[in-house]
């Protein structure tokens, strides 16, 4: 809140998240059941993508292993309910518990690599995750994937519904999106940027270094683990492509172009690589090829994503309209500051 | 007896081809801190050029040849136009080659198709041997011997020549290498080249004796990182080290336990990074 916050403001604020709840709640009452798939897709991938932009933006952590947990959350939710028939809800708690000790792992493991080795490092963990996908294939049916999971049917109301499973997903989206804007104004969130700029400085100081690192990672585990669990609930099947390089890339060009850090901007994001799907493969084959161009150009060219590009074109615009006179505010290093 | 005999064999030619793989990889990362994960890439590729080479000539030293020189010749072309423009910024540099390895993959996709193909090795090059009561084929004796050649000609070139001196400096201390007057910058080019040159000719030995398919890139990849990261980034020993355990390992449990071997692989990284994050032989950087 600024300090100039007043009664018209609030009640402007108030007005426009009314209007903003009343437009996401009807979506299912006036969207064509198409679009509804959509936005349910775009919600999905946004928590994905939130847990990296997240770890990337506030903890320098470019962890390439949130995949692989949204992976196994899904894999753990499909083998739980369909192989061992267990009653809803133990399949989800199971998955999702279980999800959190594999990320619990991993942080162990990587917590004490920064930088580039932290990538690698995720990466190969990540990765491991898709190999056993690929090989066990008693338990994961290999290449296939698992098919037939349902979102369950409480009470009478059927969340196999798209309405219905539309509305759960966006409470728990919306909470994702709120519990990581909380912690990124935390104490946490200072000491984790603090981590991420100079982690020796922060050890001087008497932090716990790998404590904060730690227990970041485990607070993005939940939004991936928990987005791996509606992906299967809502497509039906898992199999190893929703673990391999090329989606851990995907999400990666989703983070870039929301901007790196900006929670809000991974749903522009999402947004806009699925468009880029949908228009690319109507014209070739060679979709993975665009992709890679695509990330190649922007890691070259806009390492700031849309949004940073947005605000620059901003900034130009402001400092042009306030005359060359007055110094213009330089452009920050993408992620800094709350979102 | 005789099995465990023939495990070990397979480990160890397992071994060679990630040694192969690892050693470039790590003395890449030890120089520049950047890790090239397009390698899985240039793995397939240098594969596949030599499977045309093959089919077209019949000749299996000149198929190894052109997938080696081939992807050095990428590898050249894709420093000089795309990282050197980023030089100096490790994560940028790292997501321009993971970006490089998805349309690498999907290019070869198109010209070679999707299904595994692989080079028959001609007989004069895989002669049976026979062993203790068994036949084993002599093509994998050789791929262990070109490894050690490699390994003993990367020791070499590092350790008994101005130009390898140059890198050791290097990997230890950039800056110093740099106000010393030596164009530390042409230095990486030719490592990187060294790297992707032995990724290729990598590439044509794994389609000889395993075969090369659509997705073997991410599968090389990641044993490729296992094996750097357990031996220690920019350490030659320690990537002998760790191609070693990680080809028995692989060998062994595929042999006992077929649905976890990639488990089994990540088992001994995880237990080494717990203790020492560096890995086994690499230092503090």
């Amino acid at each position: 809140m600024t300090a100039r916050s007043s009664l018209p403001r609030t009640l402007l604020t108030v007005a426009l998240v009314a209007v903003a709840g009343v437009v996401l709640l009807s979506f299912p009452s006036w969207l064509p059941p198409y679009y509804l798939t959509t936005v349910i897709r775009i919600l999905f991938y946004s928590m994905l993508a939130m847990s990296l932009s997240f770890l990337a933006g506030q903890g320098g952590m470019v962890s390439l292993t949130q995949t692989g947990l949204f992976g196994f959350a899904a894999y753990a939710l499909a083998i739980l309910s369909l192989h061992y028939k267990l009653p809803f809800p133990y399949p989800l708690l199971i998955a999702l518990a279980g999800t959190l000790v594999v990320a619990l792992a991993f942080g162990l493991i990587s917590i004490r690599t920064y930088g580039t080795y932290f990538l690698i490092l995720t990466l190969a963990l990540g990765q491991i995750l898709w190999a056993i996908a690929q090989q066990w294939t008693s338990v994961t049916e290999g290449f296939d994937g698992i098919q037939g999971t349902r979102a369950p049917i409480l009470g009478g109301i059927s969340f196999q519904e798209p309405a219905n499973f539309y509305w759960v997903l966006l409470v728990v989206f919306l909470a994702c999106f709120f519990l990581l804007r909380a912690v990124v104004r935390s104490p946490l969130g200072l000491a984790l940027r603090g981590t991420r700029d100079s982690h020796v400085r922060m050890s001087a100081l008497g932090f716990s270094v790998a404590r904060i690192r730690l227990t970041a990672f485990m607070i993005a585990a939940v939004p991936a683990a928990l987005a791996g669990t509606f992906f299967v609930q809502f497509t039906g099947i898992i199999t190893p492509v929703t673990l391999d390089l090329e989606r851990t890339v995907w999400i990666l060009l989703i983070v870039i172009l929301g901007g790196v850090g900006n929670l809000g901007g991974t749903v522009i994001g999402v947004f806009i690589a699925l468009m880029f799907e949908v228009v690319v493969t109507r014209f070739t084959d060679r979709y993975l090829t665009a992709m890679g161009i695509t990330f190649l150009l922007l890691v070259l060219f806009a390492p700031n994503g849309i949004t940073g590009a947005i605000e620059g074109l901003k900034r130009r615009f402001d400092r042009r309209r306030r005359g060359a006179s007055e110094v213009a505010p330089t452009a920050g290093p993408p992620g800094r500051g709350p979102s | 007896m005789v099995t465990e005999i023939i495990l070990v064999l397979n480990g160890l030619t397992h071994a060679g081809l990630l040694f192969v793989l690892g050693s470039g990889l790590t003395l890449a990362f030890g120089l520049m801190r950047v890790v090239n994960l397009s390698h899985g890439a240039f793995y397939l590729l240098g594969g596949y050029l030599g499977l045309t080479v093959f089919r077209a000539t019949g000749n299996w030293w000149l198929a190894l040849l052109a997938g080696g020189l081939g992807i050095a010749l990428l590898g050249f072309v894709l420093e000089k136009i795309l990282l050197e423009r980023v030089r100096g910024q490790a994560l940028p540099e790292t997501l321009l080659t993971i970006a490089l390895s998805i349309i690498i993959a999907d290019v070869s996709l198109a010209i070679w198709g999707g299904f595994a193909q692989s080079i028959r090795v001609p007989a004069a090059l895989n002669p049976r041997i026979s062993l203790l009561g068994f036949t084993y084929p002599g093509f994998r004796f050789f791929i262990l011997g070109f490894a050690v050649f490699i390994g003993l000609g990367l020791w070499f070139l590092l350790q008994k020549t101005k130009v390898g001196a140059a890198v050791r400096a290097g990997v230890d201390d950039r800056e110093t290498v740099s106000a010393l007057g030596i164009d530390i910058h042409r230095i990486f080019t030719a490592v990187f080249v060294l790297s992707a040159f032995l990724a290729g000719i990598a590439g044509v030995i794994g389609a000889s004796f395993l075969s090369i398919q659509p997705g073997a890139d991410g599968q090389i990849l990641i044993l490729s990182l296992v094996v750097v990261i357990l031996g220690g980034l920019g350490s030659l020993g320690g990537a002998v080290v760790a191609a070693l355990v990680t080809g028995l390992l692989l060998s062994f449990s595929r042999a006992y336990f077929p649905e976890m071997s990639f488990f089994m692989v990540f088992g001994p990284m995880a237990l080494v990074l717990a203790f020492r994050p560096q890995g086994l032989f690499g230092k503090w950087t």
